[in-house]
C-alpha cells in the first residue's frame, strides 16, 4: 500500500453524450498524496470526470495517464490494481457477507482457480480495522446501516491496495455523524499512507473542510483549481451556482465556511 | 457466514450431497412395472463398474431385470439428472448475471427455438435420425442455437451487451418463434398432440446415445460455468463496481451466455421443455446455503439434478401405464415447495 501510487496526468479530455458535451478540455494533475475534492453544480461533469479517470468510461487514447502510460493500454485487473473506485450507488442485491464484500477487493491479485490466501485474508482484515467494521465481518451486508455500509465499501477498496482512490459522492447519502467519519477515515489515509483521493463533493462546506486541493467544474470546464481559500470565495461560487453567498472563516479550522442567501 | 471459514465444510456437504444423488437413482431404478428390489439393483449397477465388477456374483438376477434397469431407466435417470442439473445451473448463473430472481434457462428464447426446430421436425417426419441421435433432437438443438445467436446479436451494442435489452430481446424473438409453432400447428393438425407432447417435457425416449451427447456438454459447461464464480459474486454487486475491481465484464458475460445457450441447448434437445427446475432449485439452493456462487453453482448442480430424477420417477410410475410429462410434474411439485420455502423462510429471495 506505501508508495506504489503514480501520479494521474488528464490532458484535454473532452467527453460527449451523443450531441451534449458533458466534459470540454479538461486538463488536470494529480501529483501529490492528498484529498482532492471535485465540486460543481449537478450536471457540471463530476461523476463523467471520475468515471473518465477510473474508465469506467473507455476515454479515448493519449488523454488520461497513470505514470508514463495511457491508461486505456491498461487491462482491467491492471488497472485495478493501481486506481480504486466507487461509483454513488451500489445495491447490494444479494447478501454476502461483509468479510466477502471486503474480500472482493481481492480479486485483481487472483488468479481464476486459486482462491483467497493468508496475506488476502490479513489484508482485508487490515483494510477493515482502518475502517472500524472488523466487528462486523459476519454480519449481513444487506443487514447493516447505511453509514457501516458506506465504510465496507471503503474496506473493500482500500483492500484493493491501490495508491489513487477515486469515489463519486461518498457522504451525500448520510447524516452529518457519517459525513464526519467517513471523510475522517480517507483524509487520514492520504496522510497516513500517502495516497491520492479524488472525491466528488456536494456539500461545499465539508468540501472545504477537508480538501487539500479543490477542482471547480462548471459545465463540463474547469473554471478553477487551487486550495479551498483560492477556489471557495464569493466571486466564484455565486458566478458558479448561480447563488448569492456569505463566506465566513471557520473559527475553528481556518477554511472558508459558506452561507447561502435565499432572496 | 463467510465464505473462506465454510470452504471445507462445503466440500464436505458437497461429497455427501452427491453420495445421497447416487443413492436416489439407484432407489429410482428399481421403481417401476417390473419389481426389482433396491440389493438386486445395486448388484445389476455394480456388476457394470469396472474394477468392483469383477466380484459382484450374478446369483439370484434375473438378466431381463438387469436389461430393463441397464437398458432403459438407467439412461432415462441419468438423462433426467443431466438435465435437471444443467437447468438448475444455467438459472442460477443467469439469475446472478441479470441480477433479476424472475430470470430462467428459458429467458433467452432459447426453447422456443427448440420447439420450432422440434416442430419442423415432427411435421416434416420425425423418423430418420443423425449419428444415432433423433430428427427431432438434432432440429431442435440448431433451432435453439440459431436462437441463441440471433437473440444475442440482437441486444449487442458495439462491444457491450446490455443485460436489459438481452432479456427484451429474448422475449420478443421467444413470443415471434412461439406464433410460428402455433401457425405450424393450425395447418398440421395432425401432429398437434405430438407435438404439444413435445414441448411440455419428458426423457422418456432417453437413449445411451443422448446420455453420451448431453453427459460431455453438461459436464464441461457446468465446470466452466463454476470457475466463473467470483466473478459472479462481484458482478453480482453492480457490473460498474466489478469492472473497477478488475473483472472483465463483458467477457465474462460473454462466456456464461455462451455455456448457458450450449447447456439449454443441449438439454431442450433432448427433453423438450421443462419447466420450473431452472427457477426454483437455485431459489432454494439460496435459501439453505446462502447467496455465495462458489456454493450455489454446485449445489445447484446437485439438486437440480435430484429435482429430476425425483420428478422423472413420479412422472412414470405415478400412474402406469400413462406417462405424465416431467414438465408437468416439476411444475405440480416445485410449485407448492416452493411457495412452502418461501412462506417459511419469510425472506426475501433476493
Amino acid at each position: 500500500m506505501k508508495d506504489k501510487k503514480e501520479p494521474i496526468r488528464i490532458k484535454n479530455l473532452s467527453w460527449s453524450y451523443g450531441k451534449e458535451r458533458i466534459l470540454d478540455d479538461i486538463n488536470i494533475t494529480f501529483f501529490k498524496s492528498g484529498l482532492y475534492g471535485i465540486i460543481g453544480p449537478n450536471g457540471s461533469g463530476k461523476t463523467t470526470l471520475l468515471k473518465s479517470i477510473s474508465r469506467s468510461l473507455m476515454p479515448k487514447e493519449n488523454v488520461v495517464f497513470l505514470g508514463d502510460r495511457d491508461i486505456t493500454v491498461f487491462s482491467n485487473k491492471e488497472l485495478a490494481r493501481n486506481i480504486a473506485y466507487v461509483p454513488q450507488d451500489i445495491y447490494f442485491e444479494f447478501e454476502f457477507s461483509v468479510m466477502d464484500i471486503v474480500l472482493m477487493g481481492r480479486s485483481p491479485y487472483l488468479k481464476r482457480f486459486h482462491s483467497e490466501s493468508e496475506y488476502d485474508m490479513e489484508t482485508a482484515k487490515n483494510a477493515m480495522q482502518i475502517t472500524n467494521t472488523w466487528h462486523l465481518r459476519e454480519k449481513n451486508i444487506a443487514e447493516i446501516s447505511g453509514g457501516e455500509r458506506q465504510r465496507v465499501i471503503i474496506a473493500r477498496a482500500l483492500a484493493q491496495g491501490t495508491g489513487i482512490m477515486l469515489m463519486d459522492e461518498p457522504v451525500s447519502q448520510l447524516d452529518i455523524q457519517h459525513q464526519v467519519e467517513i471523510l475522517g477515515i480517507i483524509k487520514r489515509l492520504t496522510e497516513d499512507k500517502g495516497m491520492i483521493a479524488i472525491l466528488s463533493l456536494h456539500d461545499l462546506n465539508l468540501a472545504s473542510q477537508y480538501c487539500d486541493h479543490l477542482i471547480l467544474l462548471s459545465k463540463g470546464r474547469v473554471l478553477k483549481q487551487g486550495s479551498p481559500q483560492e477556489i471557495i470565495t464569493e466571486g466564484n461560487i455565486s458566478k458558479v451556482y448561480n447563488t448569492k453567498v456569505h463566506i465566513f472563516e471557520n473559527p475553528f479550522t481556518g477554511r472558508p465556511y459558506i452561507i447561502p442567501f435565499s432572496n | 457466514m463467510v465464505f473462506i471459514k465454510k470452504r471445507s465444510h462445503i466440500k464436505y456437504m458437497l461429497l455427501i450431497s452427491i453420495i445421497l444423488l447416487i443413492v436416489l437413482m439407484v432407489l429410482s431404478a428399481t421403481f417401476g412395472v417390473a419389481d426389482i428390489s433396491f440389493v438386486n439393483a445395486v448388484k445389476i449397477l455394480s456388476r457394470k463398474l469396472p474394477l468392483i465388477g469383477e466380484f459382484i456374483s450374478s446369483a439370484g438376477i434375473d438378466e431381463t431385470h438387469a436389461r430393463i434397469i441397464v437398458d432403459l431407466r438407467l439412461p432415462r435417470i441419468l438423462l433426467s439428472a443431466l438435465v435437471g442439473a444443467g437447468l438448475a445451473v444455467v438459472g442460477a448463473a443467469l439469475q446472478g448475471m441479470f441480477k433479476n430472481p424472475m430470470a430462467d434457462p428459458y429467458v433467452l428464447g432459447i426453447s422456443s427455438g427448440a420447439s420450432l426446430g422440434a416442430t419442423i421436425a415432427l411435421v416434416v417426419g420425425g423418423s430418420y435420425s443423425f449419428l444415432g441421435v433423433g430428427i427431432i433432437t438434432v432440429f431442435a438443438f440448431f433451432g435453439s442455437v440459431l436462437t441463441a445467436l440471433c437473440v444475442y446479436n440482437i441486444a449487442k451494442v458495439g462491444n457491450k451487451i446490455p443485460t436489459i435489452t438481452l432479456l427484451l430481446s429474448g422475449i420478443a424473438v421467444s413470443f415471434m418463434l412461439s406464433a410460428m409453432v402455433s401457425i405450424i400447428m393450425i395447418f398440421n393438425r395432425s401432429h398437434v398432440e405430438k407435438i404439444i407432447f413435445w414441448t411440455m417435457g419428458s426423457v422418456s425416449a432417453a437413449s445411451w446415445n443422448q446420455v453420451g451427447f448431453l453427459l460431455p456438454i453438461i459436464l464441461i459447461s457446468v465446470c466452466t460455468i463454476i470457475s466463473f464464480s467470483r466473478d459472479l459474486n462481484v458482478m453480482s454487486t453492480g457490473e460498474e463496481t466489478a469492472k473497477s475491481l478488475g473483472i472483465e465484464v463483458e467477457k465474462v458475460k460473454k462466456s456464461i451466455i455462451f455455456m448457458c445457450s450450449v447447456m439449454v441447448a443441449a438439454c431442450v434437445s433432448v427433453s423438450g421443455v421443462i419447466g420450473f427446475v431452472g427457477l426454483i432449485v437455485p431459489h432454494s439452493i439460496r435459501l439453505i446455503v446462502g447467496y455465495d456462487h462458489r456454493v450455489v453453482l454446485p449445489f445447484s448442480a446437485v439438486g437440480g439434478a435430484a429435482f429430476m430424477v425425483i420428478c422423472d420417477t413420479i412422472a412414470r410410475s405415478a400412474v402406469p401405464p400413462v406417462e405424465i410429462p416431467v414438465g408437468v410434474i416439476t411444475s405440480i411439485f416445485g410449485a407448492p415447495y416452493f411457495i412452502y420455502l418461501l412462506y417459511k423462510s419469510k425472506k426475501k429471495v433476493f
